[in-house]
């Protein structure tokens, strides 16, 4: 545990982005994203939402003012998520544009920043996509078998395949982590991939293709297949080979991103079944109310206040560039099953009720069961707890 | 959901230097220790060399302010000695149950009463760690109390029963809550120097129980006190009771945050001591996900604890903050103890091993934040006030 004073706000901080967001969402109701499901995958993208959030600057949130953004820490753009999700939305159709910030912005070369961060806080580039996981490594990210090989001209010449990359088809430039050298040929298992910052603009026009998967939540995901696509040298973040390090920060900036989304549905599905239990009555023959449901709600509320406490001491540590691995590890831990608990209960409290569409009860329950296997398992966060904190041996 | 904003600042290492001289002394009361108190015969089983340790160190009555001769310590001090005590496998409950106690007369108490009272209890000459709440029939509803204090004309004339008093034989003083009208509000406190009130009209029974608890039942058959004992004025009980109630969360749940301490250390160490198959047993997920699952757990219910601390230091009504702080750090407490407990297997009952008496330490905090839910569900979030 550190010895540095961390220092967060509870209750409703950034007061100002929290009613911003929520006026902006009254313009996208509930059905607004009810009938995104009704669409194939290729229309079922919240384009109009996305621009609304875009145009109005809060997706530039963490982009330094030199570069046109509003320079605000992780929490402001935590803040925009958690109001996103609480007022019915859904941000995981541009959340990866906040998370990203962590790599590029710690990492990036000027250069680098100079050339995108620019055009990203005017809304003319899209930086949705995080080319991380793939079919055959899962949660084992240092052993990821794109390979990016140096090529005579310079540049690198891209061959592999990703799989759950959320948003590809809507975004315009990718953060690909891929291995620059063989996994059998470095001293640590962390060494020996690169991240680069790929315009996917281009690398469609020299073998890359993006293939949607059909998933039963709407996050536009795809699966991208690499067939020696050839992208610049000055693609690359940093130096050659320390790519899963600086991934890292992008990884636990994510998690306090994505654990404080799933306090906004927590909140939500606690605002919806607190109103229903205040309905109905509080016994009777056919009541579903009644003191099992007040008690397993009045549960759910602690839980929630834990792990939205949790989430925020990371955030805060992440902002501060104090490392907070197992602090975001907890938070999402414990804020993934929080807002579960929550909107199971909802789910369970609503009867029959649950399965009609327009109780908007089932679509984001179906939403926050994510939140328990991405975009980390929680067997993995066991894992890191155990090892790492406990001392105990590596069970893997 | 429209929480005030409040900042809170943590620092692991706020208090270091308490817990260490906490570790200190505890290591002075091994196991062995608490132990032996559970074969004693009742009447030697409360822990006197170990308070009177604390009392010695200036530990046992630390928020008393230095106006009346105490080091005026912040409740998230107070907390960490609780927590600390705990984590070192001792036992807090004399130590809580005076803090909360302390704290009523510190916040609400006359001068007159206060100082009275609290240099003694800084100094350790006096010991008030009886709580005279509950009752057979009502618990702790405090409304519909049975026991009433008769307004005289030198002081009250107190009749009525009440239970689950604890170390009603061991203390100099109690606080007892009775009703000093017909309404369900007028209730009063009154604290009691049981030596000065003498035997007539006072009868206290030990009840045998599970662990060491030193509860007992106290029946007031026309016990006369005298003026003086009132706190504060009469009728306010039920807004002190609400002082009590916030600091006796606030340290149980520390109590319960450092079980979790205890209970995580002992099944570490042990999951990777005890090799079965091969491997130290902490190798295999059945074992080592539990443990780093309650370990989580425990952090989530620190957290509830810190804001809860950060909410009374700062002046505003806490009890809300401290109620789920309780209860979700006596929750984690259960789990902790019971993860640790299986991965003991079979040596979990040996008594030498000390898990099952800290398990069963554990599970008698999850009656005493019983109310707990029903308190998030009707006063905090205004569900369906029966």
């Amino acid at each position: 545990m550190s010895e540095d004073t961390i220092k967060f706000d509870i209750g409703d901080d950034y007061p100002d982005l929290r009613k911003g967001v929520a006026d902006l969402c009254k313009d996208f109701p509930i059905k607004y994203w009810r009938d995104l499901e009704d669409q194939p995958p290729s229309g079922s993208y919240p384009t109009e939402f996305v621009k609304a959030l875009t145009d109005a600057g809060y997706l530039s949130a963490l982009i330094p003012k030199e570069y046109g953004g509003w320079g605000l820490p992780l929490r402001a753009g935590a803040v925009i998520l958690e109001a996103v999700h609480h007022n019915g939305g859904a941000a995981g159709a541009c959340h990866a544009q906040m998370y990203t910030m962590g790599t590029v912005l710690r990492h990036g070369s000027d250069e680098q920043k100079e050339k995108f961060l620019p055009k990203i806080a005017r809304g003319e580039l899209r930086l949705q996509a995080f080319g991380v996981t793939e079919p055959t490594t899962g949660s084992d990210t240092t052993q990821l078998k794109t390979k990016a090989e140096k090529s005579d001209d310079g540049g690198y010449v891209v061959n592999g395949q990703k799989v759950w990359i959320s948003r590809a088809a809507h975004s315009d430039v990718m953060l690909l982590l891929a291995r620059t050298t063989p996994a059998d040929q470095v001293d640590k298992r962390v060494d020996g991939v690169s991240c680069f910052l790929v315009d996917m603009r281009e690398a469609k026009k020299n073998g890359m293709e993006i293939r949607p998967i059909d998933a039963m939540v709407n996050h536009n995901t795809t699966e991208i297949f690499f067939d020696n696509v050839w992208i610049p040298g000055d693609s690359l973040i940093g130096q050659e080979g320390k790519g899963f390090r600086y991934i890292l920060d992008g990884m636990n900036a994510e998690r306090c991103l994505v654990s404080t989304e799933a306090i906004g549905n927590a909140w939500y599905f606690l605002n919806k079944v607190i109103d229903y239990a205040k309905k109905r009555p509080a016994s009777g023959r056919y009541s579903a109310g009644g003191q099992s449901l007040d008690f397993a709600i009045a549960q759910a509320y602690a839980q929630y206040r834990a792990a939205d406490l949790m989430v925020r001491r990371a955030t805060a540590m992440f902002d501060a560039g104090l490392s907070c691995g197992a602090e975001a590890n907890m938070g999402k831990y414990l804020s993934g099953e929080a807002v579960w608990t929550c909107s199971d209960l909802c789910f369970t409290a609503f009867g029959d009720d649950a399965l009609d569409a327009e109780a908007d009860v089932e679509r984001k329950w179906r939403d926050t069961r994510m939140s328990r296997n991405s975009p980390v398992s929680p067997n993995m966060i066991l894992n890191f707890i155990g090892q790492r904190i406990l001392g105990l041996p590596r069970s893997y | 959901m429209n929480e005030p904003k409040l900042l809170m600042a943590i620092n692991d290492s706020e208090y270091a230097d308490i817990r260490q001289s906490i570790d200190a002394i505890c290591s002075e009361f091994p196991s062995s220790y608490w132990r032996g108190l559970e074969d004693s015969a009742d009447k030697e089983r409360y822990p006197e060399k170990f308070v009177a340790t604390l009392e010695e160190a200036g530990f046992m009555s630390p928020s008393i302010p230095e106006e009346h001769e105490g080091i005026g310590l912040p409740i998230g001090g107070v907390a960490e000695i609780a927590k600390g005590i705990h984590a070192c496998g001792s036992n807090a409950a004399t130590f809580v149950a005076q803090n909360a106690l302390v704290e009523v007369l510190v916040r609400h108490a006359g001068d007159a009463q206060k100082a009275s009272l609290l240099p003694r209890l800084a100094s350790g000459e006096l010991r008030l760690q009886s709580a005279a709440f509950s009752e057979p029939g009502t618990g702790d509803d405090a409304s519909s109390w049975e026991t009433v204090a008769e307004k005289k004309a030198d002081g009250y004339v107190i009749n009525g029963r009440k239970r689950w008093v604890y170390f009603a034989e061991d203390t100099n003083l109690i606080l007892l809550g009775a009703k000093t009208g017909k309404g369900e509000d007028e209730v009063s406190l009154f604290a009691i120097d049981l030596a000065a009130a003498g035997d007539s009209g006072l009868d206290i029974s030990p009840i045998k129980a599970m662990n060491n608890n030193r509860g007992a039942e106290v029946v007031f058959n026309g016990l006369h006190i005298g003026e003086e004992c009132l706190v504060g004025e009469a009728g306010q009980g039920l807004v002190y009771l609400d002082t009590y109630r916030t600091v006796e969360c606030i340290l149980m749940g520390a109590a319960a945050v450092g079980d979790c301490e205890f209970f995580s250390k002992k099944g570490t160490d042990y999951a990777n001591e005890r090799v079965v198959f091969g491997n130290p047993i902490g190798k295999y997920q059945g074992i080592q996900f539990p443990l780093a699952r309650t370990y989580i757990e425990s952090q989530g219910a620190g957290m509830l604890l810190r804001m809860a601390v950060a909410h009374y230091e700062a002046g505003s009504g806490a009890l809300d903050e401290a109620v789920m702080a309780r209860y979700m750090a006596v929750q984690a407490a259960w789990d902790s103890a019971d993860t640790t407990f299986s991965t003991h297997g079979g040596f979990a009952f040996a008594r030498e091993y000390d898990v099952e008496r800290k398990w069963r330490e554990a599970r008698a905090w999850q009656n005493a934040s019983g109310g707990d839910l029903p308190h998030i569900a009707t006063r905090t979030l205004d569900l369906h006030r029966r």
